[in-house]
């Protein structure tokens, strides 16, 4: 005899291969008040905003040194994204899951200083520059039953995956050099995120219906998240420049 | 029979007038295939325009009226029989056609230039080159010769224009009658004549880094400016003169004010070797070669920098300077307030100080920034620890360079950026975004990324088939 719980993951597996989201028309309602025809839904979009400040001064080798806060100080920059996933199955009563990338830029500038004071200041004319391009795949899993099956507009989410980010570091002259060594790399890591979105169509179902019907949108959500990017190398890289991070994302998802 | 002589004679003379008639409305004067005027220096032709294409490259500005430019007009003459004129004017209303603007019973307002033809005798087309003065062209702009006389002016033309706005000049080539009258078909050409660069841009700042002079302004809102050029002395790469005092500008011993002078900055003694031993007895040869700057810095002289180490004082509009500050033997940047008052004018600073020109001002003068809204550059390539002067001068739309605002100067140092600072930490990533390259893997990050994407997309693609 099987194990109940057992079961329940082989009926769920079955029905999440038998059902893939793409080839799914269904009348279901698009606002809980308001019932209609919902267009094909294959894909989740995101538009993402943290506030962010890498973890460049954790690399053991720096030894307690802080040379990111004495340069840029602690105060959060803005990371903006991109991510697009795609809904690839369908899990009934739980929620979709599929691939997802991502792709983000961040910069931290300010002034430079100079070696010795000079007229009376550290604060040169020069800015330093720290950019950061992140870039992520992740496996994406929304679990949508609370607002499908119970109308419940919340949809928590979890993703889990590979990040990479791209850096690069200049200053007034151009990509920054020391001892000979450019101030350019990639770091390669780990991503994962906690999410809880909320769910926009109850607010305007009319709106929302429309919405689906001139552009095929689903579903409109504002998400927070919760990210932690650890670029470490992954094993893989020898010395890297941490420049994952840990914070909190909010933005806008649509469902199409 | 004393009829028929009447009639006989008023037929002559109605035929004559006829006939006279004709031949005055025959005088045509017409362009060749020249579709702009040649322009000449010293002789020297040098083409059709002498600035790009963005710099009103047909129209004269103050370089080439300094320069004493000549237009040359190549014009097809016919239709002249020895009782006409061909007569050149110029005016900055239009029209000279009409005899009270040539000053006939009236007020002039066109001007009279050399090279008219007086009762020439032309009965088959003829081809004749004629010179046009810019300096004859734009002198009496504002002050029309009263009563009119061919004018030769001088270089005090090119300071005649009072607006910084272009001023067009039509220029009349004008077949006239014994009397003065306009007759057959004159040929005219209109020129943009801005002989005023715009004001000085104000509100000067800067800022050094490693080799580098930020400069920034309070962008210019006049209907003149397209630009700026920025002048740095001693231009990058270029060694600074040395330094000659001019006058103390504080009582105390901390700082004396200096600014290379004209004419002292570099002297060189040559001696020549002569059949005696005596070295003594050479003759020698002296050359002074003067020197032009952009302005004026401090050098400490007291204290505890006694050995003259260059030091920023602040701006040129600082109170340690104003009263002190004069005139500069080379250009003439400020004035003794430390600001530049003009409305308008024309900077004095050789175009040698521009940033960005090389030795010839005329294939390589552009605009060092373009744009009137621009209000920043930087300056790079500069030596840490030389003190560089700047000023910024307003450039318009046919290149005249406007009076400097202005001097800033300072000098750049050392700086330590974010990465500097992570690597004297201990850091040691960086080198390329191949970063996997570091542990001895033939491919980068990026590739093995796009491996794992590959191997993930195929195998869902599979499972899918697996399916159908």
């Amino acid at each position: 005899m099987k194990h109940p719980f057992a079961a329940w993951l082989t009926a769920l597996a079955s029905a999440s291969l038998v059902t893939p989201a793409a080839a799914q028309t269904r009348e279901e309602p698009i606002g809980s008040a308001h019932p209609g025809k919902e267009s094909p839904q294959n894909f989740a979009a995101e538009v993402r905003f943290a506030a962010f400040n890498p973890d460049v001064d954790s690399d053991p080798s720096l030894r307690g040194q802080t040379p990111y806060k004495d340069t840029f100080g602690t105060s959060p920059r803005l990371e903006i994204g991109l991510e697009l996933d795609w809904q690839a199955v369908r899990i009934p009563h739980l929620g979709t899951i599929g691939p997802g990338v991502s792709a983000g830029y961040t910069r931290a500038s300010d002034p430079a200083r100079f070696q010795t004071e000079h007229n009376g200041t550290l604060i040169s004319g020069e800015q330093t520059t720290l950019e950061i391009f992140p870039f992520y795949g992740v496996i994406v899993l929304r679990g949508d039953a609370l607002w499908r099956d119970l109308g419940v507009p919340l949809v928590p989410y979890g993703k889990l995956g590979l990040g990479y980010a791209l850096w690069h570091a200049s200053n007034s002259l151009g990509t920054s050099s020391a001892n000979g060594v450019s101030g350019e790399g990639s770091s390669l890591g780990t991503q994962v995120s906690l999410g809880l979105a909320l769910n926009l169509n109850p607010f305007d179902a009319y709106a929302a219906q429309n919405f689906d019907d001139a552009l095929g949108v689903n579903n409109s959500y504002l998400f927070a998240e919760w990210t932690r990017s650890d670029l470490d190398g992954l094993g893989l890289q020898k010395n890297v420049l941490r420049v994952g991070g840990t914070g909190w994302t909010f933005g806008l998802a649509f469902e199409f | 029979m004393a009829s028929l002589v009447r009639s006989a004679s008023a037929l002559a003379i109605a035929g004559g007038a006829f006939l006279a008639s004709r031949l005055a409305s025959a005088q045509t004067v017409t362009p060749t295939q020249q579709v702009y005027p040649e322009r000449f220096e010293n002789g020297v032709d040098l083409g059709p325009s002498t600035r790009p294409v963005n710099l009103n490259p047909y129209g004269v500005n103050y370089t080439d009226c300094i320069g004493d430019m000549v237009l040359q007009f190549n014009l097809t003459l016919d239709g002249f029989t020895g009782s006409q004129n061909m007569q050149i004017w110029a005016t900055a209303n239009g029209d000279c056609t009409a005899t009270g603007t040539r000053g006939i019973a009236n007020v002039p307002q066109c001007w009279e230039l050399e090279g008219a033809l007086t009762e020439p005798v032309i009965g088959t087309p003829v081809t004749k080159s004629f010179n046009v003065r810019v300096r004859d062209l734009v002198g009496p702009e504002n002050a029309v010769p009263n009563p009119p006389v061919v004018v030769n002016e001088g270089v005090d033309a090119c300071s005649a224009q009072t607006t910084f706005a272009g001023v067009p000049i039509t220029i009349w080539f004008l077949p006239l009658d014994l009397m003065g009258n306009s007759i057959g078909t004159p040929y005219s050409d209109t020129i943009n004549t801005d002989l005023v660069g715009p004001p000085p841009p104000v509100g000067i700042g800067e800022t050094v880094g490693d080799s580098l002079f930020n400069v920034t302004w309070t962008a210019n809102t006049d209907a003149d400016t397209t630009g700026y050029d920025v002048f740095v002395d001693p231009p990058p790469g270029s060694t600074a003169t040395a330094p000659v005092a001019v006058s103390d500008a504080t009582a105390g011993p901390v700082a004396s004010l200096y600014c290379p002078d004209s004419g002292t900055s570099s002297v060189t003694t040559v001696a020549t070797d002569d059949a005696s031993d005596d070295a003594s007895d050479d003759a020698t040869t002296t050359t002074t070669v003067a020197s032009v700057d952009a302005g004026c810095f401090y050098v400490y002289t007291g204290g505890a920098s006694a050995s003259g180490t260059v030091s920023n004082m602040g701006t040129c509009t600082s109170t340690n300077l104003s009263g002190a500050l004069t005139v500069d033997s080379g250009a003439t940047v400020v004035d003794e307030a430390g600001v530049v008052s003009a409305g308008g004018g024309i900077s004095t600073i050789p175009c040698t100080y521009v940033l960005g020109v090389g030795s010839s001002c005329y294939l390589e003068g552009g605009e060092t920034v373009t744009g009137e809204s621009t209000s920043e550059y930087t300056i790079k390539g500069l030596t840490d620890g030389t003190t560089y002067d700047v000023v910024v001068a307003s450039v318009d739309g046919s290149g005249n360079v406007g009076p400097p605002s202005s001097c800033v100067h300072d000098y750049p140092a050392p700086v330590t950026d974010f990465w500097a600072t992570y690597r004297a930490s201990g850091g040691e990533a960086g080198g390329s975004f191949c970063a996997l390259d570091a542990v001895g893997l033939p491919v980068g990050s990026a590739g093995l990324l796009g491996g794992l994407a590959t191997a993930f997309l195929t195998a869902v693609r599979r499972r899918r088939r697996g399916k159908r």
